[in-house]
C-alpha cells in the first residue's frame, strides 16, 4: 500500500508556564493522503491552531513524528527544512493580521517564488498573475494594499500566497470563520475547486462543525489538547460517539425552525490544560462520567471500523 | 390600544464626513417590537444592525452619524425627541443593551459585583446593602456562583463574562433588550448554555428582545419574528417560521444557499454573485438588483416598496413570486 | 519619486506592476499640516542660509576687524560684532554649518546603529534580548551629557570626536524605540505567513518587520536632530567640543560668555539661532508624527 502524504505520530507540544506545563498539544496521530481533507474541529483552547503550527514547524514540537513523504519533519536540518517547507503552506484566520499592510498584492504573492527560486526572475509576473485568475483575484489588484480591500479579497490573496509556491498541503487555520456567509461560501467552494484541480491536501482547522463537514473527509474532534474522537466525516455526523462530539454537534444552531433535535448542555466550561489532571480530561463536564472516568485516562480504541474513540464507556 | 413596547418608523442614519462623503447606513428602517417578543436583525456585515440598535440607545457618535428622519416609539414616547437626562434613565433602566464583546464591555479594574451593583444604585436608587444585594440575586440569575461577586474580569472565561453583562443588562428589569451579537465571541457549547439561559429569562421576565446576528441558526432558536437587512434596508419581515420557509426575498435565498447544510448530505454551496454595494454609493432601485438572477431594467427604475407576501410576512421585491428558492 | 514600472504583456490585457508608494500620500498630507510646514519653511531658511555662508560671506568666519570691535546689534552687523570687531552674524552662518552637520550625521549614525540592536533584540528575544537591552540599559542609565563628555574626553575634541560622542549617547533612544513594537508586530501572523515561505531572518527584520514600525522612527530622527544640535553646543560649551575659533554656536557663547554683562547680544544671538533651529526641528517633527499616524487612512 502507498504510503500517505503526511503521517503524524503521537505528537506532543508542551508550553512551559509560570507553574508547570500547558499541554496544548498531547498525542494526536493521524494521516493524510493527496487530495484530501482532515477537518480539526473543536472549541477555542483545544490546541487546534498549536497543532497546525506544529505540523508546519512553525512551533518546535515537543516529542513525536511529523512523517512527510517518509521523512521525519523534526528531524532535518535546515537546508532540508526550508525544502520541506516548501512544500507545505498556511492560510489564516484573520485576513487583517494575516497580510503585511506595507506590501502590496503582488508583493505578498510573489515574495514566496523569489525567496524558493524555484521561478524564474522572468516568468515571476506572469505566475503572480496566473495566481490572481486562480484565486479570483481581478488582475487590477496587483498593485493595492490590504486596507484597499474587503475581508473576502484579502483572504484570497492568503490563499493565492499559500498556492504560489505549489505545495503539497496547506494548513487552513479557520479561513472563513472571519468572513460574512455569502463570501465565506465563495472561499469555500474556492477551496473545494482547488483541491479538485491539484491534489493538494488540506488540514482544515475550525470550530464550525457545518463548514468542517463540508469540506472534510475525516475529521478529528478535539478537546483540551487530545484527539477525543476520529472518524470519517459522515459517520461522525449520523454517528458521534464521545460525549462531547455528541455534545457538540447538539449546540449547533440549526437555521430551520422549531427543529427538533436533541441537544446535550453541557455544564460548566474548560478546564486549564496547565497540568491536567489524570483520568479524561473532560470528565468533569461529563454526563455519563463515572469513577474510574477521573482516575483513568481513556484509551483510543476502534468502536467501529476506522472509528476511533477515547472514552471508557463508548458503545458502537 | 397598541401592543407595540418599540415601534421604530422610517429611520433613516447617514454617516457624514468629508474624507469618505455620505454613507447611507439606515435607509427608511420600520418595524414594531411587541410586548414579550424576541425580534431577530439578520444581515451580513455592514448592513446596518448595529447603527439601528446604538440609534434606539441614542449613543451613536454624532458627527458623523445624523439621524436624518424617523421616529422611534418606545410606548408613544420618541425617543429621539425626549430630553437627555429623561433618555439618561430610559437608557439601562427601560431599555439595555448587550455588547459584541464581552473581552470589553467590563472595566477590567472593577470587581464584578460592584459593577453590577453600581448600576443597579443608579437606576432602581436603592442603598448601598439593598444594591449589593440585588446585584448578588442577580449573578445566581445567570448562573455564576454569588461566592464569585469579588472577582476581577480576568478571572472570569468569555462565556461567564457574557453571562455578567447579561446580568448588568437584566438588573434593572428592563422592558426592551438589545442584544448585538451576543453570542458571536463564544464557543459553540458556551453559546448553547447562553443562549438556553437568555430564553429561560426572557421567558420568566417577560422582556422583550431585539437581537442582532448574522447566524440563521441563533434566529432560529430563539427568534419569533426575523428582520432581514440589507445595505441598510429590510429586504424581508415576518414570523420567523414564514421567513425561513419561504425565502420570498433573493437575498435571503442567497444567505441560505450559502450555508453549509450540516443535516443533509453534502452538495455545492451557492454563493451569492459580488460584494455588498459601497454605502456611499447605493445603486438605484432594488439595492440588491446588481447581485440578483432575478433582476431585469423594472428592477432598477425607481424605490422599490415592501410588499405583502401573506399576513404579516413583507418582501421588498418586484419579483419575490417568480424566486423559487434556487 | 518616480515609480518603478514593469509592463506585462498579457494577451488580453496589459498589466502593469509598479511600485506605489506611500511616501506620495503622506506628503500630500503633510503639506496640509500646518505646524509642519511652519517648521518646515523655518528649517529650510536656516539650512539654505548656512549653506550659502560663503556666497553670504565670502570674507570667512574669521575676518577681523578690530576697530568696529564690540558694536551691538545693527543693520551693517544684524547680530552685532564681538570682542575681535568678527561679524557674529556670519559666524552664525558658518557655525550653523557645523552644528547641523554635528546634529544630521551623529543622529544617522545613532539611529542605524539603535535600529539594528533594537531589531535584533526584539525579534530574536531570549538571551540575544537580555544582553543588548542590558547594555542599552547600562548606557542609558548615565546622563547623555556625562556619557558624550567622558567619550570626547577619551577621542579628544573635534568635529568627528562630537559626532561619535553624540552619536553613541542617544543609540539607546533609538534601540528602545524600535523594539518595543517589534515585540508587537513580530506576534503578527503575516510574520508568521513570512516564515512559513522561509524567509530569512534577515529578510524578515528589514522587509516586514522594519517598514512597519518606521514612522515613531522616523519621527525620533527629526527630534533627535534637535537634541544632538544642543547636546554638540553643550560639549563645545563645556570645552570638549569643538574649539573656537571654529565657529560652531557652542562654540561662540562659550567664547562671548565673559562678555554677558556688558555685551549680552554676544551670546543671545547665537541662542537665538540654536533655539530657532530646534523649534522649527520639533514642530516638523510633531506634524510628521500626526501625518505618520496609522490610525490614519494612509
Amino acid at each position: 500500500m502507498k504510503a500517505p502524504l503526511l503521517q503524524v505520530e503521537n505528537l506532543k507540544k508542551y508550553f512551559e508556564v509560570p507553574g508547570g506545563y500547558l499541554h496544548a498539544v498531547d498525542d494526536v496521530s493521524f494521516s493524510i493522503d493527496s487530495g484530501e481533507t482532515l477537518g480539526v474541529v473543536g472549541e477555542s483552547g483545544c490546541g487546534k491552531s498549536t497543532l497546525g503550527r506544529v505540523v508546519l514547524h512553525l512551533l518546535d514540537s515537543t516529542d513525536g513524528k511529523i512523517i512527510f513523504e517518509g521523512e521525519d519533519v523534526t528531524r532535518v536540518n535546515a537546508e532540508k527544512l526550508k525544502e520541506l517547507r516548501s512544500r507545505m503552506q498556511i492560510i489564516f484566520q484573520d485576513p487583517f493580521s494575516s497580510l503585511n499592510p506595507r506590501m502590496t498584492v503582488y508583493q505578498m504573492i510573489s515574495e514566496a517564488l523569489l525567496i524558493s527560486g524555484k521561478v524564474p526572475r522572468g516568468e515571476i509576473k506572469n505566475r503572480v498573475l496566473d495566481l490572481m485568475d486562480i484565486v479570483g483575484l481581478a488582475r487590477r489588484f496587483v498593485n493595492t494594499y490590504p486596507h484597499e480591500l474587503d475581508g473576502g479579497r484579502r483572504q484570497r490573496i492568503g490563499i493565492a500566497r499559500a498556492l504560489s509556491i505549489r505545495p503539497d498541503f496547506i494548513v487552513c487555520d479557520e479561513p472563513v470563520s472571519a468572513l460574512d456567509v455569502s463570501i465565506q461560501a465563495q472561499i469555500l467552494n474556492l477551496l473545494i475547486d482547488i483541491q479538485t484541480d491539484t491534489g493538494i491536501a488540506y488540514i482544515f482547522i475550525t470550530h464550525d462543525l457545518s463548514v468542517v463537514k463540508h469540506i472534510s473527509n475525516n475529521i478529528i474532534v478535539m478537546y483540551l489538547g487530545q484527539v477525543v474522537e476520529q472518524v470519517a466525516s459522515e459517520e461522525l455526523f449520523t454517528n458521534p460517539i464521545h460525549p462531547y462530539t455528541k455534545a457538540l454537534l447538539g449546540a449547533v444552531p440549526i437555521p430551520v425552525v422549531n427543529y427538533n433535535k436533541e441537544r446535550i448542555l453541557l455544564k460548566g466550561e474548560l478546564s486549564s490544560p496547565v497540568n491536567p489532571k489524570p483520568g479524561c480530561r473532560f470528565a468533569p463536564r461529563c454526563d455519563e462520567a463515572q469513577e474510574k472516568c477521573f482516575s483513568d485516562e481513556p484509551e483510543f480504541r476502534e468502536i467501529l471500523p476506522g472509528h476511533i474513540v477515547k472514552c471508557h464507556f463508548a458503545k458502537p | 390600544m397598541s401592543n407595540n413596547i418599540l415601534s421604530v418608523k422610517n429611520l433613516t442614519v447617514k454617516y457624514i464626513s468629508r474624507e469618505i462623503g455620505v454613507c447611507h447606513a439606515v435607509n427608511d428602517v420600520s418595524f414594531d417590537v411587541q410586548k414579550g417578543e424576541t425580534l431577530g436583525l439578520v444581515g451580513e456585515t455592514g448592513a446596518g444592525k448595529t447603527t439601528i440598535a446604538l440609534g434606539i440607545m441614542r449613543i451613536l457618535q454624532m458627527p458623523p452619524a445624523r439621524v436624518v428622519s424617523g421616529e422611534i416609539l418606545l410606548d408613544d414616547e420618541d425617543l429621539l425627541h425626549v430630553p437627555d437626562a429623561r433618555m439618561r434613565s430610559i437608557r439601562g433602566g427601560r431599555v439595555s443593551m448587550i455588547f459584541q464583546d464581552p473581552m470589553t464591555a467590563l472595566n477590567p479594574i472593577d470587581r464584578i459585583g460592584g459593577q453590577i451593583s453600581e448600576m443597579v444604585r443608579l437606576h432602581l436608587n436603592l442603598d448601598k446593602a439593598q444594591s449589593v444585594a440585588k446585584a448578588m440575586e442577580m449573578l445566581e440569575m445567570v448562573g455564576i456562583p454569588g461566592a464569585r461577586f469579588d472577582d476581577y474580569p480576568h478571572q472570569f472565561s468569555g462565556g461567564m463574562k457574557q453571562r455578567v453583562i447579561i446580568a448588568i443588562a437584566l438588573a434593572c428589569k428592563p422592558e426592551l433588550l438589545l442584544a448585538d451579537e451576543p453570542t458571536t465571541a463564544l464557543d459553540v457549547t458556551i453559546q448553547a448554555q447562553v443562549l438556553n439561559m437568555m430564553n429561560e429569562l426572557k421567558t420568566d421576565l417577560g422582556t422583550s428582545m431585539v437581537l442582532i446576528t448574522h447566524d440563521l441558526g441563533v434566529v432560529a432558536e430563539t427568534c419569533d419574528r426575523v428582520a432581514v437587512i440589507y445595505a441598510g434596508e429590510i429586504v424581508e419581515i415576518g414570523a420567523a417560521d414564514a421567513v425561513f420557509e419561504k425565502r420570498s426575498h433573493p437575498y435571503t435565498t442567497g444567505l441560505f444557499n450559502s450555508l453549509p447544510d450540516i443535516t443533509g448530505g453534502r452538495k455545492r454551496l451557492i454563493p451569492i454573485a459580488g460584494l455588498m454595494p459601497d454605502p456611499t454609493a447605493l445603486p438605484e432601485g432594488c439595492k440588491f438588483s446588481p447581485r440578483c438572477h432575478l433582476a431585469d431594467e423594472s428592477c432598477t427604475q425607481g424605490p422599490v416598496a415592501l410588499g405583502l407576501e401573506s399576513g404579516t410576512h413583507f418582501v421588498r421585491c418586484l419579483k419575490a413570486s417568480k424566486n423559487q428558492g434556487v | 519619486m518616480p515609480d518603478q514600472t514593469i509592463a506585462v504583456r498579457q494577451p488580453d490585457e496589459t498589466v502593469i506592476v509598479k511600485q506605489r508608494s506611500m511616501f506620495r500620500q503622506i506628503l500630500a498630507r503633510l503639506v496640509r499640516n500646518r505646524s509642519a510646514m511652519i517648521g518646515f519653511c523655518l528649517l529650510m531658511i536656516i539650512v539654505v542660509l548656512c549653506l550659502l555662508a560663503p556666497v553670504i560671506a565670502p570674507q570667512g568666519f574669521n575676518a577681523q576687524n578690530i576697530s568696529a570691535k564690540f558694536q551691538p546689534p545693527s543693520l551693517k552687523y544684524p547680530c552685532g560684532t564681538d570682542n575681535l570687531g568678527r561679524d557674529i552674524f556670519v559666524r552664525i552662518l558658518y557655525g550653523g554649518r557645523i552644528s547641523l552637520l554635528i546634529g544630521v550625521v551623529s543622529t544617522l549614525f545613532s539611529a542605524a546603529i539603535g535600529i539594528v540592536i533594537g531589531l535584533f533584540a526584539g525579534y530574536r528575544g531570549g538571551s540575544t534580548d537580555n544582553v543588548a537591552m542590558r547594555i542599552i540599559d547600562i548606557v542609558m542609565s548615565i546622563p547623555a551629557i556625562l556619557l558624550a563628555i567622558t567619550i570626547a574626553a577619551a577621542l579628544g575634541t573635534g568635529v568627528n570626536s562630537a559626532i561619535i560622542a553624540i552619536g553613541i549617547a542617544s543609540i539607546p533612544i533609538f534601540a528602545r524605540l524600535t523594539r518595543a513594537p517589534i515585540i508587537q508586530v513580530k506576534n503578527e501572523e503575516y510574520i508568521e505567513a513570512a516564515r512559513a515561505i522561509s524567509a530569512s531572518q534577515f529578510r524578515i527584520m528589514f522587509r516586514h518587520l522594519l517598514p512597519n514600525i518606521l514612522s515613531p522612527l522616523i519621527v525620533q530622527i527629526t527630534i533627535n536632530v534637535a537634541l544632538s544640535i544642543m547636546l554638540a553646543a553643550g560639549l563645545s560649551f563645556l570645552g570638549m567640543g569643538v574649539q573656537p575659533p571654529n565657529p560652531e554656536w557652542g562654540a561662540i557663547i562659550t567664547s562671548a560668555k565673559v562678555y554677558i554683562i556688558d555685551h549680552s547680544y554676544m551670546v543671545t544671538m547665537p541662542g537665538i539661532a540654536m533655539a530657532l533651529t530646534v523649534i522649527s526641528l520639533n514642530l516638523f517633527g510633531d506634524g510628521l508624527r500626526d501625518c505618520l499616524d496609522p490610525r490614519l487612512k494612509i
